[in-house]
């Protein structure tokens, strides 16, 4: 491990979140308690309902916990900002507009002259060209800058998307479930490519899935949750897999396997669980 | 049948509190080994009994050969190879230091994991040590890299229920989370208990047991009644006759002979060949008594 991933960037301490429904009060998470490193990629993995996008939506600051503080480079999070940039299940790209003009939109909102970021001068139009440029080139779109949205695949909108958050250089990128609407081909190949764009920018992830394989082939962790309601974490398996990682050769290490089986064991076990109970 | 465990032996502190002097044990065919350990006396660091009573935490020592320990050869003539020592508090004070050994023979299959949570640094459990016998590396390399959550997985369960937990069957779905690897080596059951600790920190120690070589021939719990006058068997399992029935329990009350109670009552082992009774004391104060018979 890296002497970067020894030092606590994100820090969840007691968080419980409850929501008020129809039926009631609805305990989603409780008793949270999470340490993630700077430059460290962490998988939260768990069956649905587990409240692994509670969680995200938490560290995101989409929403407050009803209990508990989640803390961002020793700083509250109070609300969402561009030091954590999201990105969803669906690309979530104005379809109006073109791939570059999309990226350039976040550029400008952080770097423009509209910016709120303390202390920061506003670049000027070159620059924030040259940035939403550098992103596009870093998912290998740029070839793809002036199309929009409706003309370009479902692999390369959430490369877009990708490109989007990774522009506003965000101290961590939260993912949930980013390639989960995507087929096996382009999911594998985005994958590789997310390796390749957070070894390059050191960047600290935090990313939902149910892939098991996702999981254990990006993570430095895969912190796996408990049943819901009232979830929690329940296990943190280390993932000391060396970088860069090649899916192929990986495929048939051992100690890939055996980390896979681990989470299988997790998910497998709990699930026998669940029907149990219900039963 | 063999068993996983060869050797069981405790250790208490004399009357002065400077020295641990032998206690008792059973040895099994381990005749020489029996009696050098009954001339033997620890002071605090000395030995493997003196250094958990130095550390006040549970020691797992997989290779007596060329460490500390002190009766290494005639240990290596009986067999014995690996050995798991745990401090046993009451009442705030040491009451004595127990001592298992395992052998690396080819009927070593099986596991004794130790597990440590220091709630200053973190809120999970992570393995401080494990002896794998001829499991081979892959439930180890699991364990190494697992960390739980109280109440979760085995030691978790342990930890959360501060009395011994036993999964008869861990390929299905008991909440054992290792599942998958340990029936691939041969390990089907477990059995978890917390240690004994008096500065806050949580430790448990968990017992794998492969078919072939059942860590006891019959592992027991005794835990007392809701009136506190009566130990009553909460678990009982035999490799050849599977789970125990009830018992009309054990008298806590007035003087006792029996060894459960006395191991309740003191905080030492107490030995009924073929049977130790060892009280199970978390955080300094007796909760349960494990009986395992060889």
């Amino acid at each position: 491990m890296s002497d970067s991933l020894t030092t606590k960037f994100i820090e969840i301490s007691g968080v419980e979140q409850t929501f008020k429904t129809r039926k009631g009060l609805f305990p989603a998470l409780r008793d949270i308690h999470l340490t993630v490193a700077k430059g460290e990629f962490v998988a939260l993995i768990g069956h649905s309902g587990c409240g692994k996008s509670t969680l995200l939506n938490l560290i995101a600051g989409l929403t407050t916990p009803t209990q508990g503080v989640l803390l961002c480079a020793n700083r509250e999070i109070a609300g969402p900002g561009p030091e954590r940039a999201v990105v969803f299940q669906n690309d979530s790209l104005l379809p109006w507009l073109t791939c570059y003009e999309n990226v350039y939109l976040a550029v400008e909102r952080v770097f423009g002259a509209g910016s709120k970021t303390v202390g920061a001068p506003s670049e000027n139009k070159a620059q924030l060209k040259a940035r939403t440029d550098a992103a596009l080139a870093l998912v290998g779109l740029s070839a793809a800058a002036l199309k929009r949205p409706g003309e370009i695949s479902g692999g390369m909108k959430q490369r877009v998307g990708i490109a989007r958050a990774l522009a506003m250089e965000p101290k961590v990128l939260l993912m949930d479930e980013p390639f989960g609407a995507l087929d096996a081909l382009t999911r594998a190949k985005l994958q590789d490519e997310l390796l390749e764009i957070v070894a390059r920018t050191q960047s600290t992830v935090v990313m939902v899935t149910h892939d098991v394989d996702e999981a254990v082939l990006l993570s430095d962790k895969i912190v796996m949750m408990t049943n819901g309601p009232a979830a929690t974490i329940g296990e943190i398996l280390k993932v000391n897999l060396p970088r860069p990682r090649n899916r192929v050769l990986l495929a048939e290490d051992r100690q890939y396997v055996q980390y896979r089986k681990a989470v299988i064991d997790f998910l497998y076990t709990r699930q026998a669980h669940v029907e149990k109970t219900a039963a | 049948m063999k068993t996983f465990i060869r050797v069981v032996e405790y250790w208490i502190p004399n009357g002065d509190r400077n020295l641990l002097e032998f206690g008792g044990g059973l040895f099994g065919d381990a005749n020489r080994f029996a009696a050098i350990s009954n001339n033997l006396c620890f002071g605090r660091g000395e030995g493997l009994p003196g250094q958990v009573w130095e550390t006040g935490h549970p020691i797992v020592l997989k290779q007596l050969e060329g460490s500390y320990f002190r009766r290494a050869a005639a240990a290596k003539s009986a067999g014995l190879t690996c050995a798991i020592s745990l401090p046993i508090f009451k009442d705030g004070a040491l009451s004595a230091v127990v001592v298992m050994f395992c052998g690396d023979d080819e009927d070593h299959a099986g596991a004794i994991e130790l597990w440590a949570n220091i709630p200053e640094t973190s809120r999970d459990m992570t393995l401080v040590d494990g002896y794998y016998g001829t499991t081979g590396d892959t439930f180890e390399f699991v364990s190494r890299s697992m960390s739980f959550r109280i109440g979760n997985g085995l030691p978790g369960m342990a930890w959360e229920a501060q009395t011994p937990v036993f999964l008869p069957d861990l390929g299905k779905g008991s909440g054992f989370l290792r599942a998958d690897g340990a029936v691939k080596v041969g390990i089907n059951r477990g059995f978890a208990f917390p240690c004994s600790t008096l500065d806050g920190s949580n430790y448990v120690m968990a017992f794998l047991s492969a078919l072939a070589t059942p860590i006891a021939r019959r592992i027991e719990t005794w835990e007392p009644d809701a009136t506190g006058s009566r130990l009553m068997r909460t678990l009982g399992f035999s490799e050849t006759q599977g789970t125990s029935g009830a018992t009309e329990g054990v008298n806590l009350t007035g003087e006792t002979a029996n060894p459960l109670a006395q191991a309740f009552l003191t905080g030492v082992p107490a030995v009924a060949e073929p049977m130790v009774a060892i009280p199970v004391a978390p955080r300094g104060r007796v909760t349960a008594v494990m009986a395992l018979h060889f």
